[in-house]
């Protein structure tokens, strides 16, 4: 399998991503914790952690963070396979992959262990099954710090209980651009989950990317949270799907269109431009406007953030990167036309 | 379907909630969905807030500090953080009701750990308050050197919470 990025076919659900916070007994929380006690700490979750998940997943490796560039952390943080507070705070903290870098485990996060699940398109149930053979495995080895009445300990009182965030990253373009996402924001607030835009909030949210995610985690069990947050999903796709139909075609053709050929004929190119554009080509795909391939604009969002690109073509001031990133997007572009 | 509240708009949410253990449908039309008044905000913010004014009530009894971590109360109160898994035993009582008051439950309704592995012995990572404020201090140096000033003064207050814990 390769990363979930490269796979993203899906009209709507862009990827699906599932976390457990755990922590072990005995051991003070990271923002109480020495450099010394997190390197304790990265010693006992690396001997607990099975070496292989078997077909599925493959081979774990245990990575060192104190030994990785700060280039490639934030490429991390891009390609979402790492926090961006786990990327501030890194000293003498680990971090377990998977070699599709779809598990990762951030060891000294906000609390003891984080396990990651990330996979492209509607997979929640299958991140929550991986997810909770970690857990399983892990819990085998260490001491998890566990209360019959309060569930899961966690530094934050707000993840206690079943100690999940399961979400879904949503691509809802024609809700953003009706006004009514925030209306939907509001409404699933009141039912615990929530919907916060990735890449800047409401009319901000350049790439009209949302993040759907359970909030309430005590008193309720996890296949009920992912029951819950996938029922509202599907009225969430719905709902987008209904509002694409409602645009005037000629103005989406027009945007869609202009769009596509300024990707094509571009020669310096912002981040913030390239998510918008390429937002309007993923509508357009989905629209049967344009013929490109489905996974292509959300690969490209990925591979053309800033330190993505740093990693491919070395270190470049902001003008050259703007630069680089017209010639990437560009050529990716015509390549498929 | 007709909208439970209103009975007068199609049912469009259809909405399933869990809560201790007890599950209900809600069908509602859009402006009965939007118009629910069990309005949550922000959680962590909720929490801080919540505990800030615990802390001016003088509700606290600012002696008792967790056995493991050295954490007192009233730093839980400040940071919204429990200092180690321990403290939610040694406050439970004082931290029930904002729990409560966050997730609408303090009934763990998930999956239980089985487990025969045993605590940790390690010393290294129990209490390491001295050695935090050690490294804190550090940082603070490093800050004021630099001239970032803001992120001095949050270290500076964390260093203060720390040191105000009995001993
Ligand atoms: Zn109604
Ligand atoms: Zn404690």
């Amino acid at each position: 399998m390769s990363s979930w990025y490269l796979q993203c076919d899906d009209d709507v659900i862009v990827s699906s991503r599932v976390r457990l916070a755990r922590n072990i007994d005995g051991i003070a929380f990271p923002s109480r914790l020495s450099d010394d006690g997190f390197k304790s700490l990265c010693g006992l979750v690396k001997d607990a952690m099975p070496d292989n998940l078997g077909a599925n997943v493959g081979k774990l490796n245990f990575i060192d963070m104190n030994l990785v560039p700060d280039t490639e952390k934030a490429a991390m943080v891009e390609r979402h396979v790492i926090s961006p507070a786990f990327c501030e705070n890194s000293k003498n903290r680990g971090l377990i992959l998977s070699n599709d870098e779809s598990v990762s485990v951030m060891v000294g996060e906000e609390d003891h262990i984080r396990i990651q699940v990330i996979m492209s398109g509607s997979n929640i149930d299958e991140c929550y099954k991986i997810a909770d053979n970690i857990d399983d495995a892990l819990s085998d080895k260490l001491k998890i710090a566990f209360d019959k009445r309060l569930g899961f300990l966690t530094e934050c009182p707000t993840n206690l209980g079943i100690g999940m965030r399961a979400s879904f990253m949503l691509h809802l373009p024609a809700l953003q651009m009706s006004g009514q996402i925030n209306k939907i924001a509001d409404s699933v607030n009141k039912i615990g989950l929530t919907v916060r835009g990735i890449y800047g909030e409401g009319s901000q949210s350049k790439a009209a990317l949302y993040q759907l995610s359970n909030q309430i985690t005590l008193g309720i069990s996890e296949q009920n949270a992912i029951d819950n947050l996938k029922s509202i999903a599907m009225q969430i796709v719905e709902k987008e799907k209904e509002a694409r139909e409602s645009i005037s075609r000629i103005r989406l053709e027009d945007a869609v269109l202009r769009a596509k050929g300024t990707l094509m004929c571009c020669k310096i190119l912002s981040s913030e431009e390239m998510m918008s554009l390429l937002s309007q080509i993923k509508l357009g795909i989905s629209m049967g406007i344009i013929d490109l391939p489905k996974e292509l604009p959300v690969r490209l969002m990925i591979e053309g953030q800033p330190n993505m690109l740093q990693k491919k073509y070395g270190n470049m001031t902001y003008d050259e990167r703007d630069i680089t990133r017209a010639d990437f997007i560009s050529k990716n572009i015509n390549n498929e036309v | 379907m007709l909208c439970e509240k209103c009975g007068k708009n199609p049912a469009t949410t259809h909405i399933h909630t869990v809560i201790n253990g007890v599950s209900a449908t809600k069908h509602l039309c859009q402006f009965c969905a939007a118009n629910q008044n069990e309005k949550q905000t922000s959680l962590a913010n909720m929490f801080s807030s919540m505990f800030s004014e615990l802390l001016n009530t003088g509700a606290i009894a600012p002696t008792k500090t967790c056995d493991i971590c050295g954490t007192s109360f009233s730093s839980i109160a400040k940071s919204g953080k429990a200092g180690c898994p321990s403290c939610y035993s040694v406050f439970f009582d004082e931290l029930v009701p904002y729990i409560k008051r966050v997730h609408g439950s303090t009934v763990h309704m998930g999956k239980h750990p089985q487990t025969n592995a045993q605590p940790t012995t390690l010393v290294a990572v129990q209490n390491t308050k001295d050695k935090k404020i050690e490294e804190l201090k550090q940082a603070l140096k490093n800050h004021i050197e630099k001239e970032e000033y803001e992120l001095a003064a949050k270290i500076r207050d964390e260093i203060r919470m720390l040191e105000q814990e009995e001993k």
